[in-house]
């Protein structure tokens, strides 16, 4: 497979804030703690009566997405982009089953618009003003690689720098006992068609296998959300050798992506 | 055929909306298998009533002994997933404690990958699988989704589809923001006043050109309005943009399109904002209508049956009429098919949009 250049890199966990900080973590640089809080965001870029309808998760995500262009060294105006996520966003759908069970089903317009999976694309793609393609997926606990999987193909096909970000938040309580995740989390990749300071090649295989990671709240934090399943990958990443890394894909297989570093000493 | 179409006044035990909904009939007698219960829901019944249906499982078959299980993909489309469940577990939400019934089977019903999930282990698979959900243009872009993941070796051979499902969620939903028309919907009519929501469940085996008596998908075009969540770009510029990168990717002049099936959901604001899209690319020298006056919005699935609305147009040499149309607004100029007319049809364009400001055109056409 033809190699992809990564451009930029965002992160958003618990004790994860922003690309560096989750670098210093991954490489026992820095400490880890789960428990942190996970940073909130404005939605920047859009009006100020739209802002306000944006929700919480969504604001996250646009978070990342400005996060993964900024730490690009090159200006990245307009770009394809997938958004892959679990559950989407479990407060809004919290909030609309509530509202239909009650007499007369009172669903309010925000809320539904807000409702469907490719909202926070929607959102993206207006406080950006860039009018390229973009396509929302999920793949359960798989979507992280599902979104790289499209994302390739979008480099691949010539669609040019393709954003990824995969997300899932902490579900409401009510919908907890059905989807037990350990925390809210997002990561952003830039693909590129061009050199950069990593490359990676993905390959598929038809058995489950998977890197997991030697630190103990890491590998909790890997296991409990779908988007933090890429923690192996940034892992590898963030010490700047070449590697191999196995992420899990679907029930009986798994995608080997080779990593290699081209940072200047 | 059938020029009656689908649509019947609603009737959903208590829902007291008036509306006209598309139904499929007998939904509720279909059964997954024992070792797929798990995921039974309206929407996953949907899925494999259409699986069953037209020789699709034994098509499926044909291209396991050919590719192998693991080398076929799945990519479907829905905008909603099983959440009909989701509904009916709130409706006895124990309000003292605030909990859900305990019975309640969120992954494998209404979690967004469930009829993926459900349609790779139904059909035997083993490859690379995913939900597309982009609104109402989700199994529109699965067309394009499986092309790229073929073109860059994920797998080899692509099962393509949308499922979505009646649900409270979206005829509410709809509802709030003034957008279900309380007769039967009649796009691109003057006196429109919205769409009429409607259920389906479609698939299509995509293999790379073998024969030439084939229809092929052409080219795929996909851009975002970058506008507002639920109002479509009222000069159509991204809409036009999508028709453009579908005609560069088939290689296609404007003129070589013969009929556009149109997203044309019938609410006042799409049908006028997709015709100045269309004015744009094809300058009103295009025959087109929508079939949604057939169907009503399948939503999440309605690029499937759009598409394969499109694909029989060729195969059969007919474009459709825009059932229930009578009086075409006169501010649209795109020429509207009023009834059905039997034509050479040899590339076709259909077009979906959706919440988001998601804009997907596919191209289909005889093999070249």
């Amino acid at each position: 497979m033809t190699r992809l250049g990564i451009a930029g890199i965002g992160v958003i966990g618990p004790g994860l804030d922003g690309w560096r900080d989750a670098a210093a973590a991954l490489t026992g640089c820095a400490g880890f703690s789960a428990a942190a809080e996970v940073r909130t965001a404005v939605a920047a870029g859009l009006p100020p009566n739209e802002r306000r309808r944006v929700p919480a998760l969504t604001r996250m995500v646009l978070r990342c997405c400005e996060d993964t262009l900024s730490e690009c060294s090159a200006e990245y105006p307009a770009t394809c982009s997938v958004f892959a996520s679990s559950c989407g966003d479990l407060v809004v759908a919290d909030q609309i089953l509530r509202a239909l069970a009650l007499p007369g089903k009172p669903v309010s317009p925000t809320l539904f618009h807000n409702s469907v999976h490719n909202s926070p694309a929607g959102y993206w793609s207006k406080a950006r003003g860039d009018r390229s393609g973009s396509i929302s997926v999920s793949a359960h606990d798989s979507s992280f690689v599902a979104g790289l999987l499209n994302a390739a193909g979008l480099v691949l096909c010539d669609a040019g720098p393709t954003l990824l970000l995969a997300y899932d938040a902490l579900p409401p309580p009510a919908l907890a006992p059905f989807r037990t995740l350990l925390a809210s989390f997002a990561v952003g990749l830039l693909l590129v068609d061009a050199p950069t300071r990593w490359s990676i090649s993905i390959e598929l295989r038809d058995k489950a296998l998977c890197t997991t990671l030697d630190d103990p709240s890491l590998e909790a934090m890997r296991a409990g959300n779908p988007a933090a399943r890429s923690l192996p990958l940034l892992k590898q990443l963030a010490t700047d050798r070449a590697g191999t890394i196995i992420l899990p894909y679907l029930s009986d297989m798994s995608a080997v992506i080779d990593i290699e570093s081209h940072a200047a000493g | 055929m059938n020029e009656r179409g689908g649509l019947e006044r609603a009737d959903l035990g208590e829902t007291e909306l008036d509306t006209w909904i598309g139904r499929v009939a007998d939904v509720e007698a279909v059964l997954p298998p024992d070792d797929l219960r798990e995921y039974d829901c309206r929407n996953n019944r949907l899925a494999q009533m259409a699986i069953e249906t037209d020789g699709f499982q034994d098509a499926v078959g044909g291209a396991i002994e050919r590719y192998g299980p693991g080398r076929i993909g799945v990519f479907l489309g829905t905008s909603t997933s099983g959440i009909r469940e989701g509904e009916i577990a709130y409706e006895s939400r124990d309000p003292k404690r605030d909990t859900l019934p305990e019975d309640f089977r969120y992954n494998t019903t209404q979690q967004m990958f469930s009829v993926g999930d459900f349609t790779r282990r139904l059909l035997g698979l083993r490859g690379v699988a995913e939900v597309t959900s982009t609104a109402c243009s989700s199994s529109a872009k699965v067309f394009a989704v499986a092309q790229r993941f073929m073109n860059a070796g994920f797998c080899d051979a692509a099962i393509v589809g949308g499922v979505d499902s009646l649900c409270h969620t979206t005829l509410f939903g709809f509802n709030s923001l003034q957008l279900v028309s309380r007769q039967v919907c009649r796009p691109a009519d003057r006196d429109r006043d919205g769409l009429s929501i409607g259920e389906a469940a479609g698939f299509a085996l995509l293999e790379w050109q073998e024969a030439d008596a084939d229809v092929c998908l052409l080219g795929c075009g996909e851009t975002s309005d970058a506008w507002h969540m639920s109002t479509p770009r009222p000069d159509g510029a991204s809409a036009a943009w999508a028709m453009d990168a579908a005609l560069t990717a088939a290689g296609l002049e404007p003129s070589q399109i013969d009929y556009v099936n149109l997203h044309g959901t019938g609410t006042r604001a799409n049908d006028l904002a997709e015709d100045a899209a269309l004015l744009d690319v094809f300058d009103g020298a295009v025959l087109c209508s929508s079939t949604k006056g057939f169907t009503g919005h399948a939503l999440g699935a309605a690029g499937i049956v759009e598409a394969l609305f499109s694909c029989i147009a060729i195969e059969e040499d007919i474009a459709f009429r825009s059932l229930n149309t009578t009086n075409v607004d006169e501010r649209i100029r795109s020429p509207i098919l009023l009834e059905t007319a039997r034509l050479p049809i040899g590339n076709v364009m259909t077009n979906s949009f959706g919440f988001g400001g998601t804009n997907t055109s596919l191209i289909f056409g005889w093999a070249r």
